[in-house]
Order: structure tokens, then sequence, then C-alpha cells
């Protein structure tokens, strides 16, 4: 249930393999594996892609259990794993590392298949369902920031992780954090107002007329 | 306006609960004085909701086997290197051996005799430190069901096809203990006999005012209810008296409970099983009501206690779940999994604020407006009661497992209108509800007859005569306590304890321990949970789903002592003190 818990299970977990030392570490998977998925199907917009690199996380988590220390906590720990891979695979894939290369294009169908597979995660429930094209808006507004502004939101704003462990994950002092996460709400608040002018329901408009 | 320059700066940090002390104090301060920065206070966290907002993915069924699979490999290969390189510590030390010690036949046998022990020693640690790990037997997600180690080697009665364990047929029923009583005998006794439920009193015995057990009392029920009974909170002022910490050991429900609060998500709820992806509202509703049957109710000292937080975190997600325009907690992925979402919610929920208000806490605030809540939710489960047995063309998939949920929503609606007078419903819901498991009693004759039994042991009325589906329900929760559709077995066990004769029934005592013994034979020893790796018709199941329902099953005598001396209380004062005039 709290951080302490994780630290505690991730502890019990590096004494060893089989009997409790894996049982802790399915409670951790158990935890934390919906919040890691969706940390990926936002990056990637790709389901499959998604759930294989949250497997992978986990395993490289497992690997490296004996060498966690008490001292970190545990989401540092996991999201560092976490966003070091991501970088692997995107450079390997050659991919931007977001999840709205096709939001960000003229693409509708791209763009809403994409959508429909993130919905699709979860079934979502219907006041959530109402909020889609402000969502869609976000997501597009999000993917104009740069990279290192995004990187910040996503860790600190959306993982909701304290500064401190943003700041440890990105290897940044802390008040680049906050700097950094000022900047970006500040720049996704225009951002949203352009899409929210010239995007979405223009293009509905148009494909209306057509 | 210079004030409000320098605290725009930080209102994000505010917002994100990022800035403390002193800082949080004196932004909370100029908030509560400056409009404009209220306005854009308003505005952030409308940006920041609308970040964190969209669904929470959740894995495929697969993705956990998978991983299993992908760890037992990871685990195999850390052994693999471990046994090598003991190999190379034990070569780099015979090559000494050769080298230095043994260059004269009595040092060689003065060596060899010191070194024995060692070499014994380390043979037995080798032998025993890589045979695979007895874990395989208690993992979390199981592929097939639990392995018994006393069982027969397999035998392949399918033509050297090589039939799966999961499609093997059940195994046989337990046998049972040469001194205990028969299934025969017990049904008789239990259906039939001197303490029939259906020929004996129709209203349980009086519960007397709980007090402080002594101890020393060995059986695990009356474990589970010194536990009820200190826990309970009191009438009178609402205020507990001070707790006395029992040293209790732990118990197939304390292990269970356990369990279910180290698997508990961060956000409070529960993941469903692999039968029915999206369920989690159900699967968190059930694993509530486990908490909650032993009084568990998230009130409690929540910092020091976690099976109180975790239902404390369970009721605060069930709640953000329910909708706001027709009182529905929503989730699955057709309309039947929404009644089954929607049944086992409010009878969580509504069992919770039943204990609360029996404690004399009906009065709050927040119970007040959970009452009103849980009256909508009710509301609407009747009308999905209804829409049961009359699915339109819009809804074919109420049909789905129609029997089960007409089960679950009846168990609910008959708590509500037999416990007191808190809440108010339809006067024709009892006639609904009865034609409406007549109606479905063709379909699943055990659940429904099982249900019917129930209902009319809440009511105090004299069921119907015992028949032929009654005493086969029966038989069935008997013969095979842990391999029967746990909410078949759970509602077959609520009849027997609502309807026994006071707590020193013969027929429901011999019923009880079949039913400890039955599902200790799927509790995991080491984790607690309970999973007899079967998956149902309805809703698939799962180890949350067999876990809540196991600890359920193991807590209807309480559950029915429980519900007696709350209808005692609630009847003298019920609704009035919960429904705001």
């Amino acid at each position: 249930m709290t951080a302490n818990d994780d630290r505690e299970l991730m502890l019990q977990a590096g004494q060893g393999a089989g009997g409790g030392a894996r049982e802790a570490f399915d409670t951790l998977v158990t935890r934390w594996q919906g919040r890691l998925l969706t940390f990926f199907v936002r990056q990637c917009g790709d389901r499959e892609l998604a759930e294989d690199c949250t497997q992978e996380v986990f395993v490289r988590l497992y690997k490296a259990r004996d060498r966690y220390t008490p001292d970190a906590q545990f989401s540092t720990f996991l999201f560092t794993i976490a966003r070091h891979y991501w970088i692997d695979v995107a450079r390997s894939r050659a991919v931007r590392p977001d999840l709205q290369r096709g939001l960000g294009s003229d693409d509708q169908d791209d763009r809403e298949d994409r959508l429909s597979r993130v919905a699709a995660a979860d079934p979502a429930p219907p006041a959530q369902v109402v909020q889609s094209d402000d969502l869609e808006r976000m997501h597009a507004a999000l993917a104009r920031l740069p990279e290192p502004l995004r990187d910040v939101v996503r860790l600190g704003v959306i993982e909701a992780l304290p500064y401190a462990e943003v700041s440890a994950i990105l290897a940044i002092p802390i008040g680049t954090v906050k700097s950094r996460v000022h900047a970006a709400v500040q720049m996704l608040r225009h951002l949203m107002s352009d899409v929210h002018a010239t995007g979405t329901p223009l293009r509905r408009h148009e494909g209306g007329r057509t | 306006m210079s004030g409000c320059d320098e605290l725009r700066g930080l209102l994000i940090d505010h917002v994100l609960g990022q800035s403390v002390g002193e800082e949080a104090a004196r932004i909370a301060g100029h908030l509560a004085a400056c409009e404009a920065c209220r306005g854009e206070e308003a505005a952030l966290r409308s940006t920041v909701g609308l970040l964190r907002s969209g669904p929470l993915a959740l894995p495929t069924p697969e993705f956990r086997k998978s991983l299993a699979q992908r760890l037992d490999a990871v685990e195999r290969r850390e052994r693999h290197v471990a046994r090598r390189r003991g190999r190379t510590a034990a070569e780099a030390g015979l090559t000494l051996f050769r080298l230095r010690l043994l260059r004269s036949p009595a040092a060689r046998i003065k060596v060899a005799a010191a070194l024995l022990p060692f070499v014994l020693g380390g043979g037995w640690w080798l032998v025993h430190s890589t045979r695979p790990a007895e874990r395989d037997d208690d993992k979390l997600i199981h592929v097939g069901p639990p392995k018994d180690r006393n069982a027969p080697p397999l035998v392949d009665g399918s033509g050297g096809r090589g039939v799966p364990d999961r499609l093997q047929p059940p195994p046989a029923p337990p046998s049972g203990d040469p001194g205990e009583a028969s299934s025969k005998s017990i049904v008789d006794q239990l259906v039939n006999g001197d303490s029939s439920p259906l020929d004996g009193l129709p209203v349980p015995a009086p519960i007397e005012e709980p007090k402080l057990a002594e101890g020393g009392s060995s059986s695990a029920n009356d474990v589970f209810r010194q536990r009820h009974d200190l826990e309970l909170p009191r009438k009178g002022g609402g205020v507990a008296p001070p707790p006395v910490a029992p040293v209790l050991p732990a118990t197939p429900v304390t292990r269970a409970l356990d369990w279910l609060v180290r698997t508990q998500r961060p956000d409070g709820s529960w993941a469903p099983g692999d039968g029915e992806p999206g369920l989690d509202t159900g699967t968190t509703a059930l694993a509530l009501l486990a908490f909650v049957s032993e009084n568990c109710l998230g009130v409690g000292d929540v910092a020091a206690d976690p099976r109180e937080r975790a239902a404390a975190a369970a009721t605060r997600w069930l709640f953000e779940r329910q909708s706001p325009s027709d009182g529905a907690f929503v989730g699955g992925s057709d309309a039947a999994a929404h009644v089954f979402c929607h049944a086992v919610s409010t009878l969580a929920l509504l069992d919770r604020h039943l204990r609360l208000t029996a404690a004399g806490r009906g009065a709050t605030a927040d119970l007040v407006g959970e009452h009103d809540r849980i009256e909508r939710a009710l509301a609407r489960l009747e009308v999905d009661l209804e829409r049961l047995v009359r699915p339109s063309a819009n809804d074919p998939a109420l049909a789905r497992c129609a029997g089960q949920n007409a089960a679950w929503a009846a168990l609910t609606l008959a708590t509500a209108r037999h416990c007191g007078d808190a809440f108010h419903l339809k006067p024709t819901g009892t006639r609904l509800t009865e034609d409406v498991l007549a109606r479905l009693r063709n379909e699943q004759p055990e659940l429904i007859v099982a249900t019917t039994h129930a209902v009319d042991a809440m009511a105090s009325r004299a069921s119907t005569p015992s028949d032929e589906a009654w005493r086969r329900a029966v038989e069935k929760v008997l013969g095979d306590p842990a391999g029967i559709e746990p909410s078949l077995r759970f509602l077959v066990a609520s009849a027997l304890a609502a309807t026994r004769r006071g707590r020193v029934d013969g027929g429901f005592a011999d019923f009880e321990r079949r039913l400890e013994k039955g599902l200790g034979s799927i509790q995991s020893p080491q984790a607690g949970f309970f999973d007899s790796g079967r998956r149902w018709d309805c809703f698939g199941g799962g180890t949350v789903y067999e876990t809540a329902l196991g600890v359920l099953s193991l807590s209807v005598a309480a559950r029915a002592d429980d519900f007696a001396l709350m209808r005692q209380r609630l009847g003298k004062f019920g609704g009035g003190h919960t429904r705001p005039k």
C-alpha cells in the first residue's frame, strides 16, 4: 500500500529466488503492472509494444533485485529502469518516443485507431468517455512539447512522482525539475487553446462538408 | 499584484502537492484572499486533471503467465550460474589440495579426515539448493489446478491423446476422516433431520451482547467470532471502548485477508481474474465485502491497521465508480457484468453502512451522504432485477448469468429490506424478488433455491419446504466444498448459517468442519489466498474472487450473528438516525 511496503517487498524479493522472494515480487508486479503499462501505452500508443516493454522492465527489475538498496524509493528504481529501457527501444526502432505521432499528423484514421487502441486497454467509465475530445487535444499538445519538458510532465505531473524522485530519475537538479514543470504546464495551456481553436473540431467540420 | 505574480510561479507546485510547510501555508493564505489566483489555481487543476485522466491500462491474461515463465527462466539461469561458481571454487580447492598438501601419505589422511564433514555438508547443500523451488505449487497466477501431492499418478483416459490437467474431470470428493460424519448423514441432518433449517426455528437464536472473550478456544470459527466481538463497533455515543489487542493466531481467514491487503492496487481496487477482464468493480466489491464481514470497515485505526486501510481505500474507490446520474456502479464488458458489479458493490457498501449505523455512527455527515448514494444504488438494483427477466432487444447480454445476477441482487435487496428500516424501497419489491427467483429457477435451480432460503431466513419467514434442488445444493457443497462454484457455496452456507439452531447446531457444525477442511485444501500455505485453479461459467472467477468468497464462506456463521445483532439494534432506531429530515 505504501512506498515503505514496496521497499520492504523489493528487499524481500532481493533475498533469493522462489518462496517468499518470488511471492513478494509477484505482489509488486500486481501493484505496479497497470501503472507501468499505462506509462508505456502513453509513450508509444501501441498496446502490444507497451505490454512487451512492461514485461521486459519487470524481468530487468527481477534480475536487478539484489542491487536494490532501501535508500532509493521503489518507484524511482522502477521508473529509472523503465525510462532507460524506453530510450533503448525508441532508438533501436527509430520511432519517436511518444503516442502522438499520429495525433499530430493529418491522418485522422491513424489517430482514431491509436486512440481506440489506448481506450481498449480498459473499458472506461462513461464520465471519462465524455472527456475524450479534451484528452485528444491534450495528447496533441503534449506531443508538441520538447522532449525534456515532456519527460518532467510524464513523471512529475502524470505519474505524480515527487520532484526529488523526478530529479533522481532524470539526473537533473530539483530546481531544474521545478522550472521545467512550470514551463511545460504553461506551454501546454497555450498549445491546448491553439489546438482547441484550430484542431479537431475544424477538421471534423471539414469532414462533414466533403 | 506583485504578491500575485510571485505566488503564481508557485501555484503549479501547490496544485501538484509539492509545496510544503511555510510555503504551502503562504499559498493557502493568499488563495483564501485572492479570487483571481483562485481562478488560476482552478485552471491549473483542470489541466493537471486532464493530463492524469484517461483509462488505466490493464495487462492481458497472458501477460502474467508469460512473465511468470520468464521469471522462472531467470531463476533457473541464476541457479545454473551459482552451481558453476560452486564447481569452479571446488575445482580450485582441489588443485590447491594436490599441489600443496598431499605431499606425504600421513598428511593426506589427516587432511581428508578434517575435510570429510565439509565435503558431506557441501554435497547436501548442493543437492538441496538445486532442487526445483517448491514455490512452483504456490504461484499467484495458477496455470492449472493446484497440484495434490498425494494424488495418484495422472492416468490419461483419452486414449493417449494427452488431456491437459485443466481438462481432467474434477477429483473425487474427499472421503473424510473415518470418525467424521458422512456427507449423507450431514445432509440428512441439515435438510431433513432434527436440526433441519427448514423444519427448525426460522429465526436465528438471540445473540448476546458482545463480550470480550477470555481466549482458550481452539476452533477457527471461535477465533473469528472473538475478532468480531472485539471489533464490532458499539452502540451508544459511537465511541468504542479502548481496544484490547488480542493475540490471535493466524487463521485461514486472516491469512486470506492479509493476502488481499498485499495484492490491493495502489488506487484501492483489486485486479479481476483472467476470465472476465474489466471486472475490477465486482472483484473489488467482493474483496471489500470480505473485509466488512470481519468488521474491518475502514473507519478504525487506518494508519496502524493495514486491513482497515485496505477497506477504507476500497470503499473510496467504489464510491468513485458510482455514476452520479443513476447511482450505478459500472464495471465489466456487457450488461450482465454491469448488473453483477452493481449488485455486489451495493451489497458491500450497504453491509458496511448498516454495521456503522448499528454502532451509532449513522448520524455523521459522511454516513448521511453515503446513505443517499446507497439508496439510489438500491433503486437502480430493483430496476436491474426486473430487467433480468424481461431483457429487451437492446440488452440481449442480460440473459447471460441471469441466475447468478438475480441471486446477488436478491441477497442485496433482502439485506436492505430486512435489516431495520434504514432504506426506503418499493413496497412491491418483495413480490418482484420472488417472481424473478421463481422465473429463473429452471436455469440454475441449486443457486436459486439457496438464494430463496437465504432471503427467507433474512425475512424471518419459514422457507419453502425441502425439495430435491435444495438437497442437491447442500450435497454439492458438502461433497466438494473446494471445487464448487464459490457463489453457490457462499449462498448455501449463508442459508444454513442463518437458520441454524443457535451456535450449537450439530449438523451445521459438521458442515462447517467440512467447509474448513475443503477450503484448507485450496489455500496457499504460504501466501494465504484460495484458488481451486478452476474457472467458472459466470464471470470467470480468479484468485481474488475465490479468496474473497473463501473468506465469506468461512465467515457465514459470524455474518449471521452480526446480522441478527444489527437487526436488533436497527429495529429500534433504524433509519430515523440515518435519514436526513
